[in-house]
């Protein structure tokens, strides 16, 4: 039943990360470690795996001698979070009904 | 089945009803959530509260200035090379103590409301005019003279104070707007009594915007101490 759904996408951690990306336009590692509670393993951890998805890009330099590391949900990702959003919608419809 | 079984098992089926009985779920919604934390993200440093403070005050100075009999561009220079150096320091703040300790995040035009931004902009327009008009020779500076002036200058802080706080989700600034009407408005009566001069301005301004500005450093120093620099 839930095969279709994207398995990248459906974990609570990368999910969370896709909500905040898809919001901005772009966002540094402090941010985001900050704004998900994470800790900087466990986000360096789900950033790779969004990155080798395609769903989002890195871009890292250097401000004022500390490095900066940039981050951005790409088009594939802002598609792919669509589709997961709109199937889980429709699963979530579903079982609302049942339990009604 | 009766009328009123009827009508109850139709009532049930409606969704108002399962709103009603299921309110457990109405919990914020994650992208307002979501919305409300990246507008923290922009002022819960404070800066923006004694930037606020220090353009109120600044503004002060404008009566005084004039009182110096000083050739107006230089006026002008002076006044405005303050409102540039507070902008910059500001600026320069943000960019030393805030970001290092919340990230960098640019926000994408679909969390910011385009009402929010037209009201914001057409506000500032009027500000912008009043200023000046005070600065310039103007139409409108011949009138300043020959009426109140604490209430329209505080509507327009409160108008332009409120916008930002509509802007950025945060209420706090509809309070500095009411603050600095009600200071410039006790201004304008002492100087009725003949116990301030200048309209009571000068004193009101450097009062509610030092008030406002002292509210955004103890924001600044609860900031600084909740976050710190990763190394």
């Amino acid at each position: 039943m839930f095969e279709q759904l994207d398995k990248t996408i459906h974990e609570p951690g990368r999910l969370l990360i896709l909500i905040y990306l898809f919001s901005v336009e772009k966002a540094d590692f402090t941010f985001l470690k900050l704004q998900t509670g994470m800790t900087q393993g466990n986000l360096s951890s789900h950033l790779q795996k969004l990155e080798s998805a395609g769903y989002i890009q890195t871009e890292k330099k250097f401000r004022n001698r500390r490095p900066l590391t940039l981050l951005k949900i790409t088009e594939k990702g802002r598609d792919a979070f669509r589709s997961y959003v709109r199937e889980m919608h429709h699963y979530f419809n579903d079982l609302y009904e049942m339990v009604r | 089945m009766t009328w009123v079984e009827k009508y109850i098992k139709f009532v049930v089926q409606t969704k108002m009803y399962s709103k009603l009985m299921f309110s457990e779920m109405n919990r914020t919604a994650p992208s307002r959530e979501i919305n409300r934390r990246l507008m923290l993200s922009i002022h819960q440093d404070g800066l923006l509260d004694v930037l606020a403070g220090l353009i109120i005050a600044t503004f002060g100075i404008i009566p005084l200035l004039d009182d110096t009999g000083m050739n107006p561009g230089v006026r002008q220079v002076i006044f405005l090379s303050c409102y540039l150096l507070e902008v910059v320091s500001i600026m320069w703040l943000k960019r030393v103590v805030t970001l290092p300790r919340t990230g960098l995040v640019n926000l994408s035009r679909r969390t910011t409301s385009r009402i929010s931004l037209i009201l914001l902009g057409i506000n500032l327009v009027i500000f912008l005019f009043f200023l000046g008009s005070y600065l310039f020779d103007w139409p409108l500076k011949e009138r300043f003279g020959s009426f109140q002036l604490s209430i329209p200058l505080g509507l327009i802080w409160l108008i332009l104070l409120s916008s930002v706080g509509a802007l950025l989700r945060a209420m706090r600034f509809s309070l500095y707007g009411v603050v600095v009407l009600v200071i410039l408005i006790l201004g304008e009566f002492l100087w009725s009594k003949g116990i301030l001069q200048n309209h009571g301005i000068p004193l009101a301004s450097f009062l509610s915007g030092g008030c406002i500005a002292l509210s955004g450093s103890i924001l600044l120093a609860r900031f600084l101490r909740k976050y710190r620099i990763d190394r």
